[in-house]
């Protein structure tokens, strides 16, 4: 039982695992609010003191013999009455129950430490140690280990009740450590844990320091069931004669002794039955109790009042319109007040940051928000009200009238499900067809969307597809049934540029076709002006700025959309224009007294606080600000921002020198049993030059082997072929540990997500010391270089006493960098290192490192997808695709005047958060997806998407030879524009 | 498809193998047959001792893989040996094979399939009271180890018997001995019988499939496709089964898998207490008896069991999720 429960609790733990440590606090309170939890807990407390004290009170030792009172019932000299032979119930329960207590406790501890132990080994370690825990595991499984206690323990006569404890924890950690194994494989690929292998910290180390600790919410809630199941194994075998022997008792000996006349005398049966029962459910509940608290999923659907559902008005006939939303989780509203209003073929965008409340908006036009959600206001489509609509009149208008295509995800579709058929039930649910014309309908509706080899593909489950082709079938299904509404929540968020360029395309096409409206909510600005029409800006759950994109582009009025156009990085605008950073961070749902924005306003001024201002102004442009008129349109003079110090250095000595690096990964087939059918050639001949205060940025989009390029720099290991030189000193056979460890002190790593990369239970301070102590610093040394690095990145002193939980995305992305800058390297690499924050936040973090490089003389390697961040930030950049450089040289000049078609390509690809300058420009839509990572063609491996292939009429030079990286690019007709 | 279950049977042939030899040595070093017969009275004469055991094959002079060896020919040809009462243990298996197959199937089907109805529902009626009341006598069953449930069942049995005067249920045996009448009510009869030992181990098989289903099918109710389901226009009946539970169903044949084993222990007890002479019943009686022949025949059974429940739970897997067939 309690092995069943292990697998699931993985899950749970996994998550808690994800926890900060702060959640401790908030983990307590959520296990007094469970009331079973409580009540468990207050009874197994009971329990303990009447075994431990029991014995005190009693007048009877449980070998005492009262050969006066046989088969008595409870009475004042017998409190729980006598058993055949005149024993004392009372007495014996008592102590049967103390062994059982002893026993289960001692198995559990020792069960789940060996559990520990070996899980984290195996799964840390892999290979053998691990085979070999999966078959004993497995032969266990078929062994039952009940049946082993059942022969030995017997036999034990010698150890007694000692030797019987062994053998149940002997027999009882697998399962356990199973799972240990399994969160301790997914814990190795956590950020943390690899930013931790990369200082080169010990594994014993990270075992120890990161690893158990992050297990410990698991290893807990396990234990505390263990007792449970060990209590239940023990009177089990105890009943059969296996386990305690007489003369001692355990509850499972006393009833064995009251069967037989649990009728006639129920006294001596019942009272140790009744008091297993009321222990085992009382541990259960308290295991429940600790699940609950610790895994933020379960359980916080109680929420305090009953949810309401009221619409106010009498929506008007608009194709969407929306009147004073208002939607809230228990006390904490989300949306406050969102009036939108959507005519007939009309694009809205809809742009804010996280936390803005533009998702929910979406869902509830569908009707699609948790039960628990309480709604108000009017959201009317096509005349109808959606509020409170019967699930009649939603499934009617879902999917028919307004349809909605969510930010791709591998489980947006269902995964057992063909794609065809998922698609012809979406015209099933609306059309009265046969399955052949919904299933023809699927084929077309494929098409529609660009989808190669419709009636092939539509064969396919959706694991199969890519995200971009995921996304199309997501359109596809939202056209299906010609909605008159199209809402797209982040279409393109999870997507390469490209693809997204052609997603969008498609997007256009199917709102051509279908004559929808379109609501496209996204994050990106750039996205929203290549599309939309109307715009309306969110913050903290309100719309606070709208007009037509034109004039809010060109005039934004709301200091918050200022600051976020200031904010972005430009494709268009080069490394000179400094970027504004918005201080503070995007509000969490709360309810506001004045302006939401007024804590990060540069504008504020004290009337700003009493009151929120209301969405006001002509119809053409709305805002929310009471000092709208006063505002100059220029972001750099709002925010008090000036031009950055040139940042280029004289370039110095070479750091790091890497030729024809390359890394084949063997490819497997099957789950269980794999066999290996080839090689993927992640990084195939790469060169990478970086001189000291010089930033080279590697772009390419997901798959090209930038990332794995990295990490075989990272490795410090003699690379599969060519050559790695770091600081003049080459990485092959000749490199000793020792030389290797210093090594890791020249190089330092930035991870893509801060919170992942920080271990969540460690403070700041330790954090940051992390590479230090990897490098044997003494402690003094230490102590005195922690302040330093957090006041160098902004930070204060202060804050190493903190946990990284109570720092927000920017600021602990400058913990992140505080602790590679610890060990004063000569080499930041920077993996995506900005991608995962709010537009907002990311200016004051590329800031930062503009400026840490200028005053350091760094020399960084800048990984990204986002080609704007590298036109902001780097000197010269390479450009990959398919595991080789296929552009390289300065930025100002590779983007400037682009050679290679790829690289042409990708930068008319992103969009330009302008709408003059976006619509107005001319694309190269490249046709395909980037291919699954290293697959090795003859020629030149770009040529299958080539647009330039295409125009030259194939030529055969192109599939014949690979073209060499020469004068910067790799094109057999770079010269051929 | 077939060359993946080929694979898996020829991993499950190792597994048993390796399981024949490890129960062949445990019993065999940890049992002492000796004993047995020292414990006749009066006690036979050393040498005759000797000579018995020698005929059972477990003459302690040779090494215990020699031992080991003999044996396992014989099994390959389809002897498992001699009891140490001197009756064939094969005879004796197959006659109590089928009374334990009766019980476990019954149970493990009737809990599975109920434990998976409780399940969904309390998961989509999560947190109302009906899915409190099921979470929590699901609670009390899980915190009772089988043995004691069955001794409940049969003291209930008891109690009403005695209450009403009459034999309601009756609960010793597979069916009442030398019971003349027709068809029907030997049917009934043995209806009867079956009911309580199928109680208890349906039971706690009902409660623990009632609350891994009710986990799996919350993980699914919260997925990205159950929203795009509901977003097509779908009615909720459809969304809830057809994407919901077809899906959260497929955890569900590993825990199948794993399961087994602790209804196959649960069973071992409720054997011995309501007298069915099944496999677990002559486990516990051949420990008691130092029967190492015995012993290792019931430890085959239970892991030829327990591989056939994994097969079953992979065949089951294949049938619910299509992708695996695909692929």
């Amino acid at each position: 039982m309690a092995e069943l429960s292990a697998e699931l609790l993985a899950e749970a733990a996994d998550t808690a695992a994800r926890a900060p440590a702060g959640r401790l606090r908030v983990t307590a309170r959520r296990f007094l609010r469970h009331r079973g939890a409580l009540v468990g807990t207050v009874v197994v407390a009971l329990l303990f003191v009447l075994a431990f004290a029991g014995p005190l009170f009693a007048q009877w030792s449980y070998h005492d013999i009262d050969y006066a009172a046989l088969r008595q019932p409870p009475s004042p000299a017998h409190w729980w009455g006598t058993n055949g032979i005149g024993q004392d119930i009372f007495a014996q329960t008592v102590r049967g129950l103390q062994k059982s207590l002893l026993i289960g406790l001692a198995v559990a501890v020792s069960a789940t430490a060996l559990a520990a132990l070996v899980g984290a080994v195996a799964g840390y370690f892999g290979g053998r140690s691990e085979r070999l825990l999966l078959f004993v595991v497995d032969l266990l499984l078929i062994f039952p280990s009940f049946l082993i206690i059942s022969i030995i323990s017997p036999r034990l006569r010698t150890g007694g009740w000692v030797a019987f404890i062994g053998l149940l924890a002997i027999f009882g950690w697998m399962i356990s450590a199973r799972v240990v194994r399994t969160l301790t494989i997914s814990l190795k690929e956590r950020q943390f844990v690899r930013a931790a292998q990369f200082m080169g910290v010990r594994p014993l180390t990270i075992i120890v320091r990161h690893i158990l600790p992050s297990t410990a919410s698991f290893l807990i809630i396990d234990a505390t069931i263990a007792v449970g199941g060990a209590v239940m194994t023990e009177t089990s075998l105890s009943y059969f004669g296996f386990g305690v022997q007489p003369p001692d008792v355990s509850l499972g000996t006393l009833i064995a002794d009251g069967t037989t006349s649990a009728v006639t005398y129920p006294w001596i049966f019942f009272f140790p039955a009744v008091l297993l029962v009321v222990f085992v459910v009382a541990v259960n509940l308290v295991g429940d109790g600790l699940r609950d608290a610790i895994d933020p999923t379960s359980g916080s659907a109680r929420t305090i009042g009953r949810p309401v559902a009221r619409a106010t008005r009498r929506p008007g006939d608009a194709v969407l319109d929306v009147n004073d939303l208002h939607v809230s989780f228990g006390s904490a509203p989300v949306v406050r007040g969102v009036d939108l209003t959507v005519r007939r073929g009309e694009v809205l965008g809809i742009v804010g940051e996280s936390g803005s409340g533009k998702s929910v908006t979406a869902l509830a036009i569908l009707g699609l928000l948790p039960a628990q959600a309480s709604v108000t206001g009017s959201i009317g489509v096509l005349g109808e009200q959606v509020i409170g609509a019967s699930r009649r009149t939603l499934d009617r208008l879902r999917g028919n009238r307004v349809a909605i295509v969510f930010q791709d995800s591998l489980s947006a579709l269902t995964p057992v499900y063909r794609v065809g058929d998922q698609l012809a039930e979406a015209v099933r649910a609306h059309r009265d067809v046969d399955r052949a014309t919904a299933a023809r309908r699927a084929v077309e509706l494929l098409t529609l969307v660009g989808i190669p080899d419709p009636e092939v593909r539509a064969q396919a489950f959706p694991e199969e597809f890519s995200g971009g082709m995921r996304q199309r079938v997501m359109i596809a299904m939202a056209i299906a049934n010609d909605p008159d509404l199209i809402i797209a929540d982040e279409p393109t968020t999870a997507l390469d540029v490209t693809v997204q360029a052609q997603i969008l395309d498609v997007l256009r096409t199917a709102q051509r076709e279908t004559g929808a409206a379109l609501v496209l909510i996204s994050h990106d600005l750039g996205v929203i002006a290549r599309m939309a029409d109307r715009v309306a800006v969110m913050y903290a759950g309100r719309v606070v700025e709208q007009a037509t994109a034109a004039e809010l582009f060109a005039r934004p009025l709301m200091p918050y959309t200022l600051g976020l156009i200031g904010a972005l990085p430009r494709l268009d605008a080069g490394r000179d224009r400094p970027l504004v950073p918005i201080p503070g961070r995007p509000p969490s749902p709360q309810h506001h007294t004045g302006c939401p924005f007024a804590d990060r306003c540069p504008m504020m001024e004290a009337a700003c606080r009493t009151a929120e201002p209301a969405l006001l102004g002509p119809a053409g442009h709305q805002v929310a600000c009471r000092r709208a008129d006063e505002i100059p349109s220029d972001p750099f003079e709002v925010y008090g921002v000036h031009a950055p110090p040139s940042a280029r250095t004289s370039a110095g000595p070479v750091v790091l020198d890497v030729r024809g690096l390359a890394k084949t990964f063997p490819q497997f087939r099957g789950k269980v049993f794999k066999r290996r059918i080839g090689s993927v050639f992640a990084v195939d001949g790469v060169d990478l030059h970086i001189r000291r205060g010089e930033t080279l940025a590697l772009v390419g989009e997901s798959g090209c082997g930038k990332s794995t390029t990295l990490f075989e720099i990272l490795r410090l290991e003699p690379p599969e072929a060519g050559s790695v030189e770091l600081l003049g000193r080459r990485i092959d056979g000749t490199l000793d540990p020792a030389g290797r460890a210093a090594l890791r002190g020249d190089v330092q790593l930035v991870f893509q997500d801060p919170m992942a990369s920080l271990d969540p239970r460690l403070p700041v301070g330790d954090i940051i010391a992390e590479p230090m102590r990897a490098q044997h610093a003494r402690e003094a040394a230490i102590a005195a270089r922690v302040p330093e690095v957090l006041r160098l990145v902004g930070l204060e002193a202060g804050h190493a006493q903190r946990f990284p939980h109570e720092f927000s995305g920017g600021q602990r992305q400058r913990i992140a960098i505080a602790r590679a800058l610890s060990v004063e390297p000569a080499l930041l690499v920077l993996d995506e290192p900005v991608s995962a924050l709010d537009v907002s936040v990311q200016a004051g973090v590329l800031n930062l490192l503009r400026d840490l490089k200028a005053r350091l003389g760094l020399a960084y390697l800048f990984v990204t997808h986002d080609l704007a961040v590298v036109a902001t930030i780097a000197d010269r950049v390479s450009v990959m695709y398919l595991g080789r450089i296929v552009e390289t040289g300065d930025v100002d000049s590779v983007f400037g005047a682009p050679r290679h078609p790829y690289t042409q390509a990708l930068l008319s690809a992103v969009p330009v958060p302008d709408p003059a300058v976006e619509r107005g420009r001319e694309r190269i839509l490249l046709i395909g997806e980037p291919p699954g990572a290293g697959t090795r063609t003859p020629g030149c491996r770009f040529r299958a998407r080539c647009p330039r292939y295409a125009e030259l009429d194939r030529p055969a030079l192109c599939a014949e030879r690979e073209p060499a990286l020469t004068e910067g690019v790799a094109c057999h007709f770079a010269g051929q524009l | 498809m077939l060359g993946y279950f080929a694979r898996r049977l020829g991993y499950f042939a190792v597994l048993m193998v390796v399981a024949a030899f490890l129960s062949y040595l445990l019993a065999a070093t940890a049992l002492s047959p000796r004993a047995y017969f020292q414990a006749r009275q009066p006690p036979p004469p050393a040498a005759q001792v000797e000579a018995q055991l020698a005929v059972l094959g477990l003459d302690p002079e040779q090494p215990v893989v020699v031992r080991f060896g003999h044996w396992a020919v014989a099994a390959v040809h389809g002897d498992l040996g001699l009891s140490i009462k001197g009756g064939s243990v094969n005879d004796e298996f197959g006659r109590r094979v089928g009374v334990s197959l009766r019980l476990l199937v019954v149970g493990t089907l009737l809990g599975t399939v109920l434990g998976v109805a409780v399940g969904v529902w309390g998961a989509v009626r999560q947190y109302r009271l009906s899915d409190r009341v099921t979470t929590l006598v699901a609670f009390v069953l899980l915190s009772t180890p089988t043995f004691l449930l069955a001794l409940l069942l049969k003291i209930g049995a008891l109690a009403l018997n005695q209450a009403t005067g009459r034999q309601l249920i009756s609960f010793t045996g597979e069916g009442t001995p030398g019971l003349q009448g027709s068809f029907a009510a030997i049917v009934a009869d043995r209806g009867i019988h079956l009911l309580l030992p199928t109680l208890s181990i349906g039971l706690a098989t009902l409660a623990t499939y009632s609350r891994y289903q009710r986990s799996a099918m919350l993980d699914v109710l919260g997925s990205d496709y159950l929203r795009t389901a509901a977003a097509k226009g779908l009615s909720r009946r459809t969304v809830l089964v057809k994407h919901g539970l077809r899906t959260a169903l497929i955890p569900m044949s590993t825990f199948f898998a794993f399961g087994f084993l602790g209804v196959l222990t649960g069973a071992t007890f409720t054997e011995k207490i309501f007298g069915w002479h099944g496999m677990g019943e002559w486990f516990i009686d051949s420990i008691n008896n130092n029967d190492v022949n015995a012993v290792v025949a019931v430890n085959l059974f239970a892991a030829g069991t327990v591989l056939l429940a994994g097969l079953l739970a992979d065949l089951l897997h294949a049938a619910l999720d299509p992708r695996v067939r695909h692929g």
